[in-house]
């Protein structure tokens, strides 16, 4: 067993025709860890015990035929702002370091109930702020692909494990891309689904509009898997949407009408990307498809109603770590400077930067001019791409507008790092579907980085929108 | 766009986050960039536009309050189980330990 050979489909049919068991598999994904995680630092805590007692689990049940599921000892890494019970979940900050999950979050119900296995808790940026893993309190993590460089972000931590083989599949979060982005820099899938559509139970509470919870794979297919697994209504998330979930749908090229956003090809696009996405979606139209170019008209207030409308709800999420109810507490005479030195001492910069920011655009005077204006702006977004979508079945574009960069190149200036959102959050605005899938690779200073693909859907339609990804990837080729 | 240090540090005393010199500074700077890039929203086009204010198009079921005492009348059970005063509210021990009072007496 080659594990940067295993898929979730080759995973479980190896299980059955009993090529290996479930605890040698885990046992080999342990030892790959312990041997080359010191590199890359995926992982912030790796869960061996727990990881080997769910894989003896099911092995057993799988011997004695009681369980039949297409996730059945499949080991999974999870971004560490997600609740799993009995671990730590640090969310990448001091503040919450000594906090240990006193429940399991909606998907992580979900995945164990499918018998997935929990590896352990992979890094990210503090709690999902950032574009790189740089601002992990732990210490970034490493882009397997060239290891001078970023693995994207913020569920860096994830899709530098998936991509480097230290899991077969992973779970991360999406407020303005940090499941496309990290994928796209990796090299491999990673979907956001439909707001509503996946449970934020248990997800550390970021921007509570824009975040969602979806699957990192190393092929459509296994996102696929997972995000059937995952997705549906939850009680415990007043947002999840009471909805049936569509089945696997077949999709075939011909006759499917790809909206291509002339705005995602302009100012600021790497020129060797924009070649690499042009030349992916010239074989997609040779194999039948159509391609549209489209116009998002708003799509350049994007950025900016993004960041008042997160700076806004961080600023309000963030109020509960006051050193009292969770996690780390300064030692202070007065509850005014105890909450004060905890949120000093227990935030990084970035994190108290868009706190502060949030606070502005919320304060009395800026709450019309900032946060009410950026609401308005995305209603209009959303509203372009439900207009795009009567043309089109789905939109594709680049998912980043340059490959990984190195560690350094973005960190001193806070606005170059907000501006590789570009082409991912207006799509957490709209509250749409959309995954990135490798499209290629290009050379940049002697290194062979990926390129991500961008797909976006309608609402509520992953079905489809995994169905032309799948499609798609048989035509482009490129898969981990 | 310009944000003082006094802006900036009333800003950190509403977020309940003390700064240090360095991040004063830092934000100084920061802050203001961010807030300029921010404000071409300005120049779009809003007018009749009502503002979106979650992630999806679900609303609240609503009803109107009823008021109901299953279990009798509050104020007679409360006198039943719990020590009251004159008004008939419920007694408890004090939480709060002199630790947290401010100077002048009051809670913080």
């Amino acid at each position: 067993m080659k594990l940067e050979e295993l898929s979730i489909r080759s995973f479980a049919e190896g299980l059955r025709r009993k090529q290996f068991s479930a605890i040698e598999v885990t046992e080999a994904y342990l030892k790959a860890i312990q041997e080359r995680d010191g590199v890359l630092h995926s992982y912030l805590f790796v869960a061996d015990e727990v990881a080997r007692t769910s894989a003896q689990k099911i092995d057993e049940a799988l011997a004695s035929g009681d369980l039949s599921s297409p996730l059945a000892g499949v080991p999974f890494a999870v971004k560490d702002n997600i609740a799993v019970e009995g671990l730590p979940s640090t969310a990448g900050s001091r503040i919450l370091e000594p906090y240990i999950a006193s429940y399991d979050a909606g998907v992580i119900r979900r995945l164990k109930s499918y018998g997935a296995v929990i590896l352990g808790k992979t890094n990210l940026d503090e709690f999902a702020m950032g574009s790189s893993t740089e601002n992990s309190a732990f210490g970034a993590t490493k882009n397997p692909a060239d290891l001078a460089r970023v693995p994207g972000g913020s569920s860096g931590g994830s899709a530098a494990a998936v991509a480097g083989n230290l899991a077969l599949a992973a779970i991360g979060s999406d407020t303005g891309g940090s499941i496309r982005q990290p994928a796209a820099f990796c090299g491999v899938v990673g979907l956001k689904p439909t707001y509503g559509r996946v449970s934020r139970h248990g997800l550390i509470a970021m921007a509570s509009s824009l975040d969602q919870v979806g699957p990192f794979g190393k092929c459509v297919d296994d996102a696929a898997i997972i995000y059937r697994a995952i997705a549906g209504h939850d009680r415990y998330d007043a947002t999840s949407v009471p909805r049936d979930v569509e089945g696997d749908k077949q999709v075939s090229l011909t006759g499917i009408k790809i909206g291509v956003p002339k705005e995602y090809f302009a100012e600021g696009l790497n020129p060797d990307v924009a070649r690499r996405v042009h030349s992916a979606l010239g074989q997609v139209e040779a194999a039948g498809a159509t391609l549209v170019e489209i116009s998002l008209p708003h799509a350049r207030y994007a950025l900016p109603a993004y960041y008042v409308i997160m700076f806004a709800e961080v600023s309000a999420n963030l109020a509960r770590f006051d050193g009292l109810r969770y996690g780390f507490r300064a030692s202070s005479p007065t509850l005014h400077a105890l909450y004060e030195e905890t949120r000093n001492q227990g935030f990084g910069r970035e994190v108290k930067r868009r706190i502060m920011l949030g606070t502005y655009v919320l304060s009395h005077g800026y709450y019309d001019a900032y946060y009410v204006k950026a609401q308005k702006v995305r209603r209009l977004i959303r509203h372009n791409f439900a207009e795009a979508f009567k043309k089109v079945d789905v939109i594709m574009g680049p998912t980043t507008p340059g490959v990984a960069f190195k560690f350094g190149a973005m960190f001193a200036d806070p606005l170059s790092m907000y501006l590789e959102d570009i082409y991912t959050v207006a799509i957490n605005l709209a509250g749409l579907p959309a995954l990135s899938m490798p499209c290629g690779r290009i050379a940049d200073e002697g290194k062979e980085l990926p390129v991500g693909l961008q797909l976006i859907g309608p609402w509520f339609d992953e079905a489809k929108l995994l169905g032309i990804a799948e499609a798609c990837e048989s035509v482009l080729g490129f898969r981990v | 766009m310009t944000l003082s240090q006094k802006d900036i540090i009333h800003l950190a005393h509403l977020a309940r986050i003390s700064l240090s010199e360095e991040e004063l500074v830092a934000f100084e700077q920061e802050l203001p960039s961010i807030l300029q890039f921010v404000a071409e929203l300005n120049s779009a086009p809003t007018d009749a536009v009502e503002p979106m204010t979650g992630g999806t198009d679900l609303v609240n079921v609503m009803r109107d309050d009823a008021i109901i005492s299953p279990l009798g009348d509050p104020v007679e059970l409360r006198a039943a189980f719990m020590a009251t005063d004159a008004r008939g509210s419920a007694i408890v021990p004090q939480v709060f330990s002199s630790h947290y009072n401010s100077p002048d007496g009051n809670l913080e």
